[in-house]
């Protein structure tokens, strides 16, 4: 199908989401004080003064526009062209390498935002993420993205089974383990893996990939702690814990002690 | 006095900063960091300031912080030229139409040269911005303070019309739509006037809105990130370059182009929401029209290298005239900058301390001086670091999106905020959707909302008081204007004319 036949038939998808999505939003801006709007016990009673106005203009713009996105892509051809293409079974695209990959990729991303970095150790979940997305996406084939996934999605599903509530987020310890275990067994199976793929020699990025892994977030999150004296995620992990307890309670009285001589 | 009132604070500011010790590590540290970042393909200068945002924005004062933002973002600029001269594959979009006459150069084994004069390029191009946005923003400053309420809320609205209009690589109505899902974005929270809860879904943290650091990482890093990682490995072998010389002379001999890119260059920078990439080809077409040499244009044309390269360093300046007036932000990596200085409570627009517009323009020369040291010294270490994959560093990179967005106050939320925006602009961009005016839509959404309807309170509900202000008549006018421009007849015709 031309490029354009192509775009033209997923706006029109796209413009019924729009259209949807708009109505969506109206209809809960409707729920929104409009012409007997009030504030503090105060019954103002003016269109203008109702903090429904803005919004209502916004989404009715939106579903406008929505209309005439819909308009071109049926003048186009883009409603035939979904109509012709229209199937339960899984479309064709699906099955096109880089529509897998950005799959793979987003799956990880959001495994890693949703499930691990709440729960789990920050250092131990970016050391997991970063050797999945290193060894996955790098040599462009298809087994190290599997295994990266599901390495991925293991430990994520532990995380998120184990320590479901948000009162279950710092301790205990058992995810940060296990992630840290994945990442050990990823790394090591990436070398053996890797190393067979390349003949028998392992390249340079797979050696250090491991150690790049483990100290940018290391890095990352010292600096941010003791340097910014940010909030850093999952403070009470497993690594960070420890980074902090022999911070205060190890060095920091060494370097006062110091001052003070 | 007063004509030189601007020019007394900026040498003030300079010699301020010249004075810190600070100035000189953020300064480099952040003119390096910019350089590599828009040297490495899938990293752009927007993401070079809204990752460090991230780090510097409310962590360290907003004078250094300024340093650290305005640093990278000239850097990335001017790193851009560096793979879509050597490899044809551009850094950022600002130096896609540098490519054009740039990579013809290095086939012919000129690559040394043309980096060399990309670099003189740059450096007088960022300076003339610099220059227009200190001896403009004084003049616009006095009129931007006859702007009340009605006329920020149709500029408001006109800059995300305009950016959607210019942005769009398919149908303008695209960018428009994105600029609406932006707004909608901002209506979300508690409203500016009667504080009543707007889209919160009864949670908490929707109360105070979406945050602007983590939307800006979702929408100009994950996407990046997700691009960069499906494309794979890029395997790039360093070329021979042969010399790089410092080429001011050929620049000089060349001052008619370098004058009108730059004039370009920061004409379109101005116009709200429009970046540094459309002003480099703006200025590559007129040049290529006008020029005695147009004809060689693409095929290894030193003008047609200036043209692009000039103005889409001089659309620096531009970009922050608007930002730092009006509070409308001139490009994607001044709505990374707007963001910046709204974490530290400073409301750029008619009422900023004029200190801070003299501090910006001392920092934008101290950066562009760092620029063509740094590019001419270290111009082979950054045409190595061209050979590194996307594969290897867009990883890291996410990591350092992560715990930036993390830090700036919101914790987890911040997160889920910014990967669920990330996947979104993902979505968008594959279906041509451009995604700067969603973000200058959220950024921008609160001022619109807060400013039409306080006009309405003020005029009773009385719609006329659009029509009787001459600023806003002129506003009403352009955004009307702006958009009939885009309906079929309507473009056809003005095509005709033109």
């Amino acid at each position: 199908m031309p490029k354009k036949n192509l775009m033209r038939m997923r706006d029109f998808w796209t413009a019924l989401a729009l259209l949807a999505l708009s109505v969506f939003f109206l209809f809960q801006t409707s729920s929104l004080p409009f012409f007997n709007a009030s504030s503090a016990g105060v019954n103002s009673g003016a269109w203008y003064n109702s903090a429904a106005l803005t919004p209502f203009a916004i989404f009715g713009t939106l579903f406008s526009l929505a209309l005439g996105l819909l308009w071109v892509s049926i003048r186009d051809g883009g409603a035939a062209a979904a109509w012709n293409s229209f199937s339960f079974r899984a479309p064709g695209w699906l099955r096109e390498r880089n529509v897998r990959r950005g799959g793979a990729v987003s799956l990880i991303l959001t495994l890693y935002i949703f499930a691990l970095v709440p729960r789990v150790d920050f250092v131990a979940a970016t050391a997991l993420v970063l050797i999945a997305l290193i060894y996955g996406f790098h040599e462009g084939r298809g087994r190290p993205l599997q295994i990266s996934v599901a390495t991925m999605s293991a430990a994520s599903a532990y995380a998120l089974i184990a320590h479901f509530p948000q009162s279950e987020w710092a301790v205990p310890h058992d995810d940060d383990w296990v992630t840290l275990s994945a990442f050990a067994a990823l790394s090591a199976v990436m070398w053996i893996e890797v190393r067979q793929a390349n003949g028998g020699v392992l390249p340079g990025y797979a050696r250090a990939a491991p150690l790049v892994a483990l100290l940018t977030p290391l890095i990352l999150v010292c600096v941010m702690a003791f340097g910014f004296r940010q909030n850093v995620p999952n403070r009470t992990g497993l690594i960070f814990s420890q980074i902090e307890y022999h911070y205060y309670v190890s060095l920091r009285p060494l370097w006062l002690r110091k001052e003070g001589e | 006095m007063d004509v030189l009132a601007p020019l007394l604070g900026f040498f003030d500011s300079l010699l301020m900063l010249l004075s810190e010790p600070e100035t000189y590590l953020y300064l480099v540290a952040s003119v390096f960091l910019g350089i590599v970042f828009g040297a490495l393909p899938g990293l752009t200068a927007t993401l070079a300031v809204t990752i460090l945002t991230g780090f510097f924005g409310n962590k360290v004062p907003i004078e250094q912080s300024l340093i650290a933002l305005l640093g990278a973002y000239v850097g990335a600029i001017y790193g851009g030229s560096f793979p879509s001269i050597l490899l044809n594959i551009p850094g950022t979009a600002a130096s896609a139409a540098t490519a054009m006459d740039g990579h013809p150069l290095t086939k012919q084994g000129l690559g040394g040269r043309a980096i060399g004069i990309t670099t003189t390029a740059s450096f007088f191009g960022t300076l003339f911005g610099t220059l227009c946005l200190l001896s403009f923003s004084g003049l616009l400053l006095a009129i931007a303070q006859n702007i009340a309420s009605p006329e920020k809320a149709l500029l408001a609205l006109f800059g995300i019309l305009l950016s959607g209009a210019l942005m769009s690589s398919d149908l303008v109505i695209k960018g428009w739509i994105a600029g609406m899902i932006g707004l909608g974005m901002a209506m979300v929270g508690l409203d500016p006037i009667l504080s009543e809860a707007r889209f919160t879904f009864d949670w908490a943290y929707l109360l105070s809105g979406f945050q602007v650091v983590p939307v800006l990482m979702g929408a100009f890093a994950v996407p990046q990130i997700i691009e960069g990682l499906v494309a794979g490995r890029m395997i790039a072998a360093a070329p021979k370059i042969g010399r790089i010389t410092p080429s001011a002379g050929e620049v000089v001999a060349r001052s008619g182009t370098v004058m009108r890119s730059s004039a370009i260059g920061v004409g379109v920078g101005a116009l709200p929401g429009v970046g540094e990439d459309v002003a480099g080809w703006v200025s590559y077409g007129v040049g290529k029209s006008v020029s005695k040499d147009g004809a060689r244009f693409g095929k290894g044309s030193l003008s047609g290298l200036l043209s692009a390269e000039t103005a889409n360093n001089a659309a620096i300046g531009g970009a922050m005239i608007p930002l730092l007036v009006l509070g409308i932000p001139g490009s994607p990596p001044a709505a990374a900058l707007l963001g910046a200085l709204k974490i530290n409570n400073i409301v750029p627009g008619p009422t900023i301390d004029p200190s801070l517009i003299h501090h910006v323009v001392a920092i934008l020369v101290l950066a562009s001086a760092a620029m063509l040291l740094m590019g001419l010294a270290l111009a082979r270490l950054f045409i190595r670091i061209l050979t590194l994959s996307p594969t290897l560093f867009l990883p890291v990179v996410m990591a350092l999106t992560t715990i930036g967005s993390f830090s700036v106050g919101g914790g987890v939320n911040d997160l889920f905020l910014m990967i669920i925006v990330g996947l979104v602009a993902f979505v968008m961009g594959k279906m041509a959707y451009p995604i700067a005016p969603l973000v200058i839509g959220v950024i921008l959404g609160g001022l619109f909302d807060e400013t039409f309807r306080r006009t309405l309170l003020l005029s009773d509900g009385e719609l006329s008081v659009f029509f009787s202000r001459p600023g806003a008549l002129l506003l009403l006018v352009l955004n009307v204007g702006l958009v009939f421009s885009q309906i079929g007849p309507v473009k056809n015709s003005l095509k005709r004319l033109t």
